[in-house]
């Protein structure tokens, strides 16, 4: 169980640094300095690196905890690239941590990097906060790279919530933090890792998007009383109200799962639902606000377009495929052991 | 039980001919470098569009329904959607706005004086004037008729005060025709009235709003002290209720035409887009795929038997409900499809927040079940006035 006090820090330090002003002027401007600053100030992007590595401990939960909370105020900062991914596969090949905020290379069919003897070349897409971080951490042939962001030719290019997933050429760059990957440390764990952590993100925002539509419904009045008083709109709120608890659920789920052992099964289960109940969630949200939730000066946009970009990051199409295959190759009398056992039934995705 | 004939009477075919000869001469240049262009909700291109509605003016196009004695040419519905046809299929930049002619334009027609037509009709069927439509207001959006713009006699004008709000293209707009209480002692639907207020005057301020896909389309709109002459009321005074639903009728009949040929050019483009991204091969695309190309048929069929209604009774009754919340509903689920087709394509965007036609499609399609009448309000005019389930409770008197 992730500390409360833990929780508590994070959501202040957020709360304090990313308004509405803050998040939306880091569009355009492509990076918030006071928000990354008040998250490093107390450790979170190092949260589930080991501190002998240089990391400040805890565990993927607390990691995941604090990617829910910086979901509910759509941080716009590489929280989750930092820690949770690039230091991960820097502690795993005993690479230098840092304190400064680095990415990671999710990984993408139109990617193109090799190494050629300690030489990195070529096209890594949609890397997150590339222009603004120390370090691009990659994996490339079996090794754990990390080069300086200024290496690089870097084009930009935001997601549809303006967050920047930029497109890195490396033009034979000599590669001087260099480390093999253990076993299991590969692009697919990557890719599980990568969902977790926009599931984590995803929970937060659909729970501060549902407690706004709420609140928006209880307020803005119609036809003489509140519009939440009409059963139409209050189906809206109970469907965001309950996609969020369920996303949230899974989070928790799967990141204590990741943190026992094997978790496979619950992560990709976990991005599926997150990825559906973005959809559904997202329309029910903008239904209940009406024209409101259309406009930039009210803040449901900064929420909803996270969740439709967070949505196809890290899978989108790939998660039911491969459940669907694991289930189906598993056969009928190991499905009900799957579902209440997960990732320790064998169940292989 | 309403024949739908789609087959050319030979003066139809004589109108189509002439069409198309006007268009091939016309859809030149600069207009033809830019075909396509625009939406029905959009300043995309906009001085171009504007252009090009003087252009149509030019060419008698425009109010093709009014009588010949108001600049029209008195053409049938049929016509009608023969003219919008070829001008989807040729691909003209889409109408920079149809509020005077669909909807403001019909309504003079209907309810004007004769000197307000004089007045009036010319300057839309040249193109020459646009106009928008002062409904909605920050508190009163499905509930319209608890407006608190209001005007009051001052010799022999009218002096209005108060805010609108969704005001389409506002401050691109000459004209603006604006539902305001009248009778302060009124109470909802009554003492309403609908002043024609020119926007070019100071008392007349307008302010965009952003919406999410970074557009301008909409604006607030401030009354100030704006003034009117007494006799720019569209219908009785303190009787404009009836004249907003009879616009609103309006904008579900003809005004949506361009709305379905828009829709069909998009099927066309997300079958290309499904082949050339490999995914007319995967089961489960084309399942959707087919699905959304049943539903189109379906928007078709639907529209023509209402026009067909329409043609024959004059009147669009509430089952134009059913046109808004179909194409609305459907619509959403095919820009959903479309950003899946696309990809990552669809996920990533240029500088300055440069969406692609697609990406904003999918951002905006979130305001089509609202504007124009909400989901929820239009299932409620079909229960209750369709099905004729019981009605819901009634809010009390409220005071203004």
């Amino acid at each position: 169980m992730t500390d409360d006090l833990l929780i508590q820090t994070a959501d202040k330090a957020f709360a304090a640094t990313c308004t509405h002003e803050r998040v939306q002027a880091a569009e355009a401007e492509g990076w918030a300095g006071e928000v990354w600053d008040a998250a490093a100030s107390i450790g979170l992007p190092w949260i589930s690196v080991p501190e002998s590595a240089g990391g400040a401990g805890g565990s993927v939960s607390d990691a995941v905890a604090v990617l829910v909370v910086a979901g509910r105020h759509a941080a716009p900062i590489p929280l989750a690239e930092t820690g949770l991914l690039a230091g991960w596969l820097l502690a795993t090949g005993g690479l230098a941590i840092g304190e400064k905020p680095n990415t990671v290379v999710p990984g993408r069919p139109e990617d193109d990097l090799r190494l050629e003897h300690d030489r990195l070349t070529g096209t890594a897409h949609r890397v997150p906060w590339a222009r603004s971080v120390d370090r691009i951490v990659a994996l490339v042939d079996g090794q754990v790279v990390a080069v300086p962001s200024g290496a690089a030719t870097i084009d930009r290019a935001t997601n549809l919530a303006g967050e920047p997933r930029d497109t890195v050429t490396f033009p034979g760059v000599v590669v001087d933090e260099i480390a093999p990957a253990p076993r299991g440390v590969d692009a697919d764990a990557l890719r599980f890792r990568g969902a977790l952590s926009r599931v984590g993100l995803m929970a937060g925002a659909l729970m501060a998007m549902a407690e706004r539509t709420v609140a928006y419904a209880n307020e803005r009045r119609q036809f003489g009383r509140p519009v939440a008083g009409f059963q139409a709109v209050q189906a809206h709120l109970v469907r965001c109200s309950e996609e969020a608890a369920l996303v949230d659920l899974v989070a928790r789920v799967s990141a204590r799962e990741a943190d026992r052992g094997e978790a496979r099964f619950e992560i990709a289960a976990a991005k599926l639902l997150a990825d559906e109940a973005a959809r559904a969630a997202t329309r029910a949200a903008h239904q209940a606000h009406g024209a409101m939730g259309m406009t930039q000066e009210y803040p449901l946009h900064l929420l909803s377009r996270r969740l439709w970009s967070w949505r196809a990051e890290y899978g989108d199409s790939a998660w039911p495929r491969r459940l669907g295959r694991a289930a189906v190759a598993a056969g009928p009398d190991a499905l009900y052991r799957a579902i209440a056992e997960g990732s320790g039934s064998g169940i292989a995705v | 039980m309403v024949t739908m004939d789609f087959r050319d009477s030979s003066e139809d075919a004589a109108f189509r001919e002439e069409v198309r000869d006007w268009l091939a001469d016309h859809l030149v240049g600069e207009f033809r470098e830019n075909r396509g262009r625009g939406a029905p909700v959009s300043d995309d291109a906009f001085d171009l569009r504007r252009e090009w509605e003087r252009e149509l003016g030019r060419g008698g196009w425009l109010g093709l329904g009014y009588p010949v004695a108001y600049g029209g040419r008195g053409a049938s519905v049929g016509q009608q959607i023969i003219f919008t046809h070829e001008c989807a299929k040729a691909r003209a930049p889409y109408r920079v706005s149809v509020q005077g002619s669909e909807m403001l334009g019909p309504c003079l027609v209907e309810f004007g004086t004769e000197e307000q037509k004089r007045r009036f009709l010319p300057g839309i069927v040249s193109g020459d004037s646009l106009w928008c439509q002062g409904f909605s207001e920050p508190d009163a959006g499905s509930d319209l008729p608890s407006v608190r713009t209001r005007a009051v006699r001052d010799g022999d004008e009218w002096v209005v005060t108060g805010q609108k709000v969704w005001t389409t293209m506002g401050h691109y707009c000459d004209w603006i025709y604006a539902v305001v209480r009248t009778d302060p002692a009124g109470v909802r639907t009554e003492g309403l009235s609908i002043l024609l207020v020119d926007m070019r005057q100071p008392g007349v301020v307008t302010r965009p709003i952003r919406n999410i896909a970074n557009g301008r389309e909409f604006d607030e709109t401030f009354f100030d002290g704006a003034r009117t002459s007494l006799d720019n009321v569209l219908g009785p005074v303190d009787g404009g209720f009836r004249v907003a639903m009879a616009v609103l009728g309006f904008e579900r009949g003809t005004a949506v035409l361009p709305y379905q040929m828009m829709f069909e050019q998009e099927m066309d483009e997300v079958i290309a887009l499904a082949r050339r991204r490999g995914a007319s091969t995967d089961p489960v695309m084309r399942q959707r795929l087919a699905d959304a190309w049943i539903g189109l048929q379906v928007l078709r069929y639907n529209n023509y038997r209402k026009l067909t209604a329409l043609m024959n009774n004059g009147l669009l009754g509430p089952e134009s409900s059913f046109s808004k919340l179909y194409w609305a509903s459907w619509h959403q689920r095919l820009s959903n499809l479309e950003m899946e087709l696309m990809g990552p394509a669809s996920e990533l965007v240029g500088e300055n927040y440069e969406l692609n036609l697609m990406q904003r499609s999918f951002l905006v399609s979130r305001a089509e079940t609202i504007y124009g009448g909400t989901n929820e309000i239009h299932r409620n005019t079909i229960g209750e006035r369709v099905l004729g389930l019981p009605r819901s409770p009634r809010s009390p008197r409220s005071p203004r």
